[in-house]
């Protein structure tokens, strides 16, 4: 016992974050009286009785006098799938409350054990034989939330207080124990550690994955994984197969001994920096810090580690003192030029700016179920909406563009998280500028869609087609 | 677009009626846990009331069996019920909205009918008895002051309250 706390400063290529979750403390749940009666106890407790090397050496009490608990009522969903705390299902609870029912009644035939259950799930391989094992047994099953636990004054015996709903009977439950089946939550300092990390928390307060069906365990970050209880309590087989998960993939990221990275990322123009901390606190991934200057002031540095080549610090930045490698301002200029140089067809030239993610894919998607959209809409990809500058709005016009359409994705499915926000403030702010020069607003639209919506994308086009062809031609201030 | 246009003709299902209403919003939460069951006073005395059961049978579409019964006018509001209900289903109110679609459709009990009509003819639901004076002044209390029974029937009338009520008393 003479272990002290030490601070330990490692250097690693990868971090794989398995902090667990944590029981939720039942206690403000006033009227189950935790805390309050000591036979009132959560399974984690329970289990410490359980275990033969525990503080009872197996042996199940009750805890205010420490004589054999007879009698035993379960509750489940303490805390869970209740609006009031936590609204969804833990998941496990039930499991662990039918293993440890069955694991006393097989220890002490005579215990009475009853569990009151809204609905009890047994999902997994083998869990439902837990169950079947639980009535063989002859545990019994109320189908009921118990409103109160009651302690009787005389007898010091604890009540609980329930409707059997399938009897529509009311019941007054003696026991010597009651056993909270208590949610489970975030670990504690998650919040802390996504701060430090850079990761985030899904509306629960647990890690969120970068995409949980198609990339699990990874996260935003690359090289930082996260596994098991964090991202949502689990069980010991759905621990177990997480946990490998982000074990290869870190070993796969250590493998190569070097980062393989997309040229897409940030460069910072220091001489225009002006020191304006719009982009370290605009860039979705962290990746732009403020470093002191050789002038004595600071200037804006990427981690070309971090960046993910958005672009969006390029739209945020009010000096134009950003740029992403390989899609300069005058790159971008010169396609949309060759785009609009020749028309071939009889309608209104557009210009569609679609971000790389759902807007470019849309596009595909039409073209894969061969859906029509009129020819004169012209396609341009960027990396995501937010890289948009203003000016090039009015640029697309000056290039011979009737109309232009920006593609993104939804505000809350962004890949790039804000960009697509962003994107629609630019384009809010270049029509107020195009009323200004005495062109209609309208010809510029900003549409939101998932990559799947590819007749959406079509539908748009003959929309804005349409739209122009009502209007005219474009007259530009000086007239043309 | 008629797709949208024949959706609206179809007639609202009653859980949907009754989520419409003042009260009712929350009724579709509900999941069957028994808590307000286990909450009601009124349900631990009489097997004619059991809020679970009020809002099973109301999602269930039991329009009839729900709104010409008893059991609705029996919730005392104590509100017990929807302190503890985990899923935030406003068990009280949805009762009250049980009620003025019962009140509405001609349902109503005796008693209730006759506050009402003590409610628009002298602003009170009791009439305040010779007995209820006489206590009064014994016990030290100022005689009551009349009701300001015009600007009430404004209120009542605005609702439609005295319509309702008159369609009543004529039934
Ligand atoms: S696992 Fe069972 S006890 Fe736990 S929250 Fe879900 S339904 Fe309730
Ligand atoms: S391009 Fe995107 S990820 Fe890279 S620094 Fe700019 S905002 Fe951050
Ligand atoms: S307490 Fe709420 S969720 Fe439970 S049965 Fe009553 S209304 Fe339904
Ligand atoms: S408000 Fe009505 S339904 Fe709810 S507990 Fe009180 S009497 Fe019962």
């Amino acid at each position: 016992m003479d272990q002290k706390t030490e601070r330990v400063t490692l250097n690693v290529g990868s971090i794989i974050v398995a902090t667990g979750f944590r029981e939720f403390d039942p206690s403000v749940i006033k009227e189950y009286h935790y805390g309050d009666y000591p036979d009132v106890v959560t399974h984690l407790e329970l289990a410490r009785m359980i275990d033969g090397f525990g503080p009872t050496g197996g042996l199940i009490v009750r805890p205010s006098d420490r004589k054999p608990a007879k009698k035993i009522v379960m509750i489940q969903c303490v805390g869970s799938r209740d609006k009031r705390y936590n609204s969804y299902c833990s998941g496990i609870c039930c499991m662990i409350s039918l293993k440890h029912a069955i694991l006393i009644k097989e220890a002490y035939p005579d215990t009475d054990i009853t569990i009151c259950y809204i609905d009890i799930r047994t999902t997994g391989r083998g869990h439902e034989d837990y169950y079947e094992r639980a009535r063989e047994l002859g545990i019994k099953f109320v189908k009921g939330r118990p409103t109160e636990v009651l302690l009787d004054p005389e007898t010091k015996r604890l009540i609980v207080d329930v409707e059997d709903a399938l009897l529509n009977r009311f019941l007054e439950l003696e026991a010597d124990l009651v056993v909270l089946a208590s949610a489970m939550v975030p670990a504690e300092g998650t919040e802390k550690l996504a701060e430090i990390l850079g990761l985030e928390l899904d509306e629960d307060g647990f890690f969120k994955e970068y995409n949980a069906k198609l990339r699990p365990t990874e996260t935003k970050m690359s090289g930082v994984y996260i596994c098991g209880g964090t991202t949502f309590p689990k069980d010991v087989p759905t621990t177990s197969l997480h946990a490998h998960s982000a074990a290869v993939k870190a070993a796969k990221f250590l493998m190569n001994g070097k980062i393989v990275k997309d040229q897409r990322t940030a460069v910072v123009k220091e001489e225009y920096c002006g020191d304006c901390e719009f982009c370290p606190v605009t860039c979705p991934y962290g990746a732009i810090s403020l470093v002191p200057s050789d002038e004595g002031h600071f200037v804006a540095r990427v981690s070309d580690l971090l960046c993910e080549g958005c672009g969006v610090c390029v739209g945020t930045c009010p000096l134009n003192a950003i740029e992403l490698r390989n899609w300069r301002p005058d790159q971008m200029l010169a396609q949309m030029r060759a785009l609009l140089s020749i028309n071939g067809s009889s309608k209104p030239l557009v210009l569609a700016i679609c971000c790389s993610e759902c807007g470019h894919t849309a596009v595909d998607s039409s073209g894969m179920s061969m859906m029509q959209y009129p020819a004169s809409v012209r396609v341009m990809k960027v990396p995501c909406t937010g890289i948009l500058q203003v000016h090039q709005f009015l640029e697309a016009f000056k290039a011979g563009a009737q109309g232009v359409m920006v593609v993104g994705c939804k505000s809350d499915g962004c890949h790039y998280e804000v960009g697509s926000q962003i994107a629609k403030r630019k384009v809010e702010l270049a029509k107020i500028l195009l009323k200004e020069y005495g062109v209609e607003p309208e010809r510029l639209e900003m549409f939101n869609m998932v990559y799947i919506e590819g007749a959406k994308f079509a539908e748009a086009a003959r929309m804005m087609v349409e739209r122009l062809e009502k209007m005219g031609p474009l007259r530009l201030m000086g007239g043309s | 677009m008629e797709q949208a246009e024949e959706r609206e003709n179809v007639t609202l299902p009653f859980s949907k009626v009754v989520a419409s209403r003042l009260g009712g919003e929350t009724i579709a939460l509900c999941y069957q846990c028994g808590t307000c069951a286990s909450s009601c006073p009124v349900a631990k005395i009489t097997p004619r009331f059991n809020p679970r059961k009020v809002i099973k049978l109301s999602l269930l579409g039991e329009k009839d069996e729900v709104i010409s019964g008893d059991a609705i006018w029996l919730c005392c509001s104590c509100y017990n019920c929807q302190e503890r209900c985990p899923q935030g289903v406003e068990i009280a109110d949805v009762i009250y909205a049980l009620r003025n679609i019962a009140f509405e459709e001609g349902y109503i009990p005796p008693i209730y009918s006759e506050f009402a009509s003590a409610l628009l003819k002298d602003g009170r639901i009791i009439k305040v008895s010779k007995f209820v004076e006489k206590k009064r002044s014994t016990l030290g209390l100022p005689p009551l002051k009349p009701t300001g029974v015009e600007a009430l029937r404004k209120i009542l009338s605005a609702t439609g309250f005295d319509k309702l009520q008159k369609k009543e008393e004529s039934r």
